[in-house]
């Protein structure tokens, strides 16, 4: 049974005889103190609720979950230790499930922890095709096909993500166990058997709807769920089902390019998919010195590229399918007004944006201009 | 329900020479439905951004209700978004997609189904509970995502752009069907849109942005009467407002505004406003909406002072109006809204009268409309 806070903080305070010395600390610092060896301090009991710390002990008063923990503090040297055991037991009793089910994450997490560990180190290897070697955890598990998605977060919020909060709501939406691994503090990978996915999959398939759109719409959804429920900013992308014993390393290493590409072209866009940024690929995958030249070459001016008005215009006139009304309307600016601007461009560049070799020129411009600001 | 405040409010993106929203300041009401519009690039999803949590204020303070929330993450600021792409999960069929939220916040079962009923009810989708988003058109996707934020009961309901993705018909319908909800669950909406006719029809109040600056925040009806600047002015209202550069004479105790092929007078009080500025005698912008231009005879007759004379370059019947593509008026074209019934002939010469009681006077230089500043 579970005791509400008072009555449990004023039952151990009559035991005890004395007023209980509280503090409220955030929940994820009690957390950090229980799963990893802070310094300063002693020990921390198996049961996970009495932090030791010089001659005092901290107890778990209420139990976690909440934003605040509530720690009360006793000297050790007042109690007997038949005293610390009882209190210690109490303790143990009120928080014992939430307890049970942290210590379960914690061992996942540090699982998680591994196979991150040994990801990063392959693709610093360069090992792409590498199997999951039988010591490192979920070898077994990761035998099937699995469709992966990477996920980088921009936690403007306090801490970052918790590891259990994401793993609750990532689970949560595939309504089955998925398996979640910290690349860093800001890089997760998702990785989901495709049994979660398949019926749909087939499904939709055969209904027309591509494999790609299915995987967009499950990334769009994702995505949409991680930003309302959890802590804001994030970039993904998801890429397609492969089998997970084998190529992690590749995937992970290709998906982070998706990321970069599109974090490069698509400045405004949150969600990046490889099957959008092929164009975006290729400008990239040209040696410098190539396009150098081969900008010099087609661009008689380019000064006119370096103009903001120029490539805000440029821009939405591509966002809206070179439509000359409907880019207009966005940029508030009189048809006429956008005419002459374009027919400018033609002027300085010698390049027709209502022509479509030029037009494409004009794109493929923008985007080495875009690969020549990243670097 | 809350309301929301925004207090000099930045935001400066890393490595851009300029903020992308400056000094904002806004007090929006409890149950007020706000439309932030302008045009791409203007700050307004920014800001929505903002108050949602996603983007961090350089500099500033927000507050909902009365609890400053620089620093709290979205998921507990007690807001509901609606998105452009209003992504639905789709392995969910529609029950599942607006119960997840409350599934996630451990909501009783009993209650999950009926408040998520009750948003169906609402949103009349009730019949469409069990199917899956694939089997939906556009706006049943779109009433879906609206019903996902209903049902998370939130003080503020914040919309980026939800109806971009439908077709001009859906649109127009869904417009009105926001509104009556905004309405009916007594809410707090702050609605982002770049186009004109949304925000006009949709907002108790709307602020019109432009290069990171609120330009002007007032109601509709404010806004399109009475607007600060030529910018204001040009934005609301289609056609867009006729701006005609001349200049103001005094002649014969009249103050008069010229230009090639238009020679008129203002109205005593106008004039006198023009006066006490010392606009007599510069060069000057007049404002003219196309439905302040006449043809009909009668007013004609009463108001020998405003005719002015012009070929008619293009005319377009809409059937229940007719917009005149005017020549011959100074070296901008005019575009004039007329009955759907007139006669008017392309490259025939007409005479329109001006309805001088509504013009609007801009300084050249600042732009500002010389009567509302």
């Amino acid at each position: 049974m579970m005791i509400e806070k008072p009555s449990l903080q004023l039952h151990i305070e009559r035991i005890l005889g004395r007023t209980l010395e509280l503090v409220a600390v955030p929940t994820s610092l009690w957390r950090e103190w229980t799963q990893s060896s802070v310094a300063g301090i002693d020990s921390m009991s198996p049961s996970g609720v009495v932090m030791h710390q010089s001659d005092d002990a901290w107890y778990l008063l209420w139990k976690q979950g909440t934003e605040q923990s509530t720690l009360m503090k006793l000297e050790s040297s007042s109690l007997s230790s038949q005293e610390q055991q009882w209190i210690e037991l109490v303790l143990m009793l009120e928080h014992g499930e939430q307890l049970e089910q942290n210590i379960l994450t914690a061992s996942e997490e540090q699982e998680a922890q591994r196979v991150g560990s040994w990801i990063l180190s392959s693709i610093h290897e360069r090992d792409w095709k590498v199997e999951i070697p039988e010591h490192i955890p979920w070898n077994k598990q990761l035998l099937g096909m699995i469709t992966p998605f990477l996920l980088v977060t921009e936690h403007i919020h306090r801490e970052g993500p918790r590891y259990q909060l994401l793993k609750k709501l990532v689970d949560s939406y595939f309504d089955g166990h998925t398996f979640l691994i910290p690349l860093s503090e800001q890089e997760w990978l998702i990785l989901v058997p495709l049994a979660l996915t398949t019926a749909d999959l087939e499904d939709d398939v055969d209904n027309g709807e591509s494999q790609e759109e299915l995987l967009t719409s499950y990334c769009l959804g994702l995505h949409e769920l991680l930003t309302a429920e959890w802590i804001g900013e994030s970039h993904m992308t998801v890429d397609y089902s492969f089998i997970g014993q084998k190529g992690i390393p590749a995937t992970v290493a290709h998906m982070r390019e998706t990321i970069f590409l599109g974090r490069t072209f698509h400045l405004t866009e949150h969600i990046h998919l490889p099957w959008e940024l092929h164009i975006e690929h290729l400008a990239y995958s040209i040696p410098d010195h190539v396009r150098a030249e081969y900008l010099k070459r087609i661009v008689k001016k380019t000064e006119v590229f370096h103009d903001a008005e120029t490539l805000a215009t440029l821009e939405m006139y591509f966002q809206q399918n070179c439509s000359v009304s409907e880019t207009a309307k966005r940029l508030y600016i009189h048809r006429n007004t956008l005419l002459y601007r374009l027919d400018k461009i033609k002027q300085e560049t010698g390049l027709d944006i209502r022509s479509f070799s030029d037009a494409l020129l004009i794109k493929l411009v923008l985007l080495l201009y875009k690969v020549a600001h990243s670097q | 329900m809350a309301g929301v405040r925004l207090e000099h409010v930045y935001k400066k993106y890393p490595g851009s020479d300029k903020p992308t929203v400056i000094d904002v300041n806004l007090d929006i009401k409890d149950k007020e439905f706000l439309v932030l519009v302008g045009p791409s690039g203007c700050g307004k999803s920014t800001t929505l951004r903002m108050i949602a949590g996603l983007e961090e204020i350089s500099e500033g303070q927000l507050y909902i209700g009365d609890k400053l929330v620089n620093d709290v993450a979205p998921k507990d600021r007690d807001i509901a978004m609606v998105f452009q792409s209003y992504a639905l999960y789709p392995h969910m069929n529609v029950f599942q997609n607006m119960a997840f939220g409350l599934k996630l916040r451990k909501v009783p079962k009993d209650e999950i189904d009926k408040q998520v009923k009750e948003a169906a009810r609402i949103l009349d989708i009730e019949h469409l509970l069990e199917r899956k988003p694939k089997a939906l058109s556009g706006g049943q996707r779109q009433r879906v995502a609206l019903g996902r934020a209903i049902v998370r009961n939130p003080q503020v309901f914040l919309m980026d752009e939800p109806l971009s993705n439908l077709d001009a018909k859906l649109r127009g319908q869904m417009r009105s069907e926001i509104t009556k909800l905004a309405k009916r669950l007594e809410t707090t909406v702050i609605y982002v849109t770049h186009d004109q006719i949304e925000a006009m029809t949709m907002g108790d109040r709307i602020v019109v942005m432009k290069d990171g600056y609120i330009q002007q925040a007032a109601s509709p009806d404010q806004l399109y009467n009475h607007p600060l600047n030529l910018f204001v002015a040009g934005f609301m209202g289609s056609p867009t407002m006729n701006f005609i550069h001349g200049k103001l004479n005094e002649e014969a105790g009249e103050i008069r505004f010229k230009t090639d092929g238009l020679n008129v007078v203002i109205p005593a009080g106008k004039a006198q406003a023009l006066k006490d500025k010392n606009y007599i005698g510069k060069e000057v912008i007049l404002g003219v909406r196309p439905e302040d231009i006449h043809e009909e005879p009668v007013f004609l007759e009463a108001s020998p002072n405003s005719i002015f004379s012009a070929s008619i370059d293009v005319t377009e019947n809409l059937g229940h109006e007719m917009l005149l593509y005017l020549k011959g008026v100074g070296s901008e074209n005019v575009i004039g809204r007329v009955d759907g019934r007139s006669n008017a002939q392309e490259g025939q010469n007409v005479k329109l009268a001006i309805d001088m009681n509504k013009v609007h006077v801009f300084d050249k230089e600042s732009e500002l409309n010389v009567f509302e500043n």
